[in-house]
């Protein structure tokens, strides 16, 4: 059977990056985060702020780090997923998710099991060579306030501190410029679930669809740029093993989370294939 | 030989393709629509672009698929046309 029907799928490029009204003048982009500040930027050369009434100096500096950053890395050729990540063994393994859905606590409790957090909400990646790798993202974690009360109250007294010293978020330990990206998890809620975690390795082409809604599309508009953006996550797809992962239940169920989370990117996980 | 065979048919320009596993992933990038070809379709996707879609694709097909001819050119028709549909291909 010649068969094409059944399996076409619409992804839409304008769905991710447009937190604020982004325009563009030639090669000058300007993106005016309302009440923060306008950030201009080009293909090269420093983002400029030029901050809004009222908006502090270090807000101005968050919003930068927490998601202009990100666009300005896109608009310049280097594909950002919407994810948070940690290092595990010598390689970076990232989860992809709606907003809200848990990567960064989940990030931050894998920290706290010894995988040092690699980037929280954006997640830069190069393809060449049939290689994908991380590129850094120095970015502070930032929880939800039920996140941060779950661990300040259920980490020892070591890790207190550290919760402390750094308010509601702490910084990333690893330090490289970039590193393999060993793994992806697609994570997502089913509340009928219990504490049960589900676990499916996506074959290929799956994994595209479920990995491309959580890209950041900023500059689409050149077709070459949207034609390199759209190779580099089938490179991805072909490359890195990408699970999809559904848990129910709320924190009291993270530990089973994070044990399966860990087995399944552990090093030696790295070569099965499905 | 079928009208469809007689047509140059090409890849639209804006079409990107590539072999994930067990199916080639074709993705539009003006419509953003993504679509998966079984491994017939992919055949029929590489010899389009092998041969411009000038020749007898169902001969070659014929050969290399144990089909029924009527079968083939009817799904062959029905295919290119579904892919002109969704401007996967251009027919001069």
């Amino acid at each position: 059977m010649i068969d094409i029907g059944p399996s076409l799928h619409v992804w839409r490029s304008g769905g991710r990056g447009a937190f604020a009204p982004a325009h563009r003048r030639g090669a000058q982009w300007i993106i005016d985060v309302p009440g923060i500040a306008a950030f201009s930027f080009g293909l090269r050369g420093a983002v400029v702020a030029h901050p809004h009434r009222g908006a502090g100096a270090r807000q101005v500096r968050e919003t930068f780090g927490r998601g202009i950053r990100a666009l300005a890395l896109q608009a310049r050729g280097t594909e950002v997923l919407h994810a948070s990540a940690v290092v595990v063994g010598d390689g970076v393994v990232g989860f992809c998710g709606r907003s809200g859905v848990g990567k960064s606590t989940l990030a931050y409790a894998l920290a706290l099991r010894g995988h040092p957090v690699w980037a929280d909400d954006s997640l830069p990646f190069r393809s060449g060579a049939g290689r994908i790798r991380a590129v850094g993202a120095d970015a502070p974690i930032r929880l939800t306030k039920t996140s941060a009360f779950y661990f300040a109250r259920s980490c020892s007294g070591k890790q207190r501190v550290v919760l402390a010293a750094a308010g509601p978020g702490v910084r990333r330990r690893a330090s490289a410029a970039s590193r393999p990206l060993h793994a992806l998890c697609v994570i997502g809620r089913r509340p009928a679930n219990g504490g049960r975690v589900e676990v499916r390795r996506l074959a290929p082409a799956h994994a595209l669809l479920a990995v491309l809604p959580h890209a950041l599309c900023l500059e689409m508009e050149e077709r070459a740029r949207k034609a390199r953006m759209i190779q580099a996550y089938l490179d991805l797809s072909r490359e890195v093993p990408v699970f999809a992962v559904r848990f129910g239940g709320g924190l009291e169920h993270l530990n089973s989370l994070l044990d399966v989370v860990e087995r399944l990117t552990s090093p030696a996980r790295q070569t099965v294939r499905p | 030989m079928s009208p469809q065979d007689r047509l140059a048919m090409r890849h639209h320009p804006d079409v990107i393709g590539q072999q994930l596993g067990d199916v080639l992933v074709l993705i539009h990038l003006s419509t953003d629509r993504i679509y998966e070809l079984n491994a017939t379709a992919a055949r029929i996707w590489e010899l389009l672009r092998e041969n411009g879609g000038t020749g007898d694709l169902s001969a070659v097909l014929e050969r290399e698929f144990a089909v029924d001819r009527g079968h083939l050119r009817a799904d062959l028709e029905g295919f290119t046309a579904r892919l002109s549909a969704e401007r996967l291909l251009t027919i001069r």
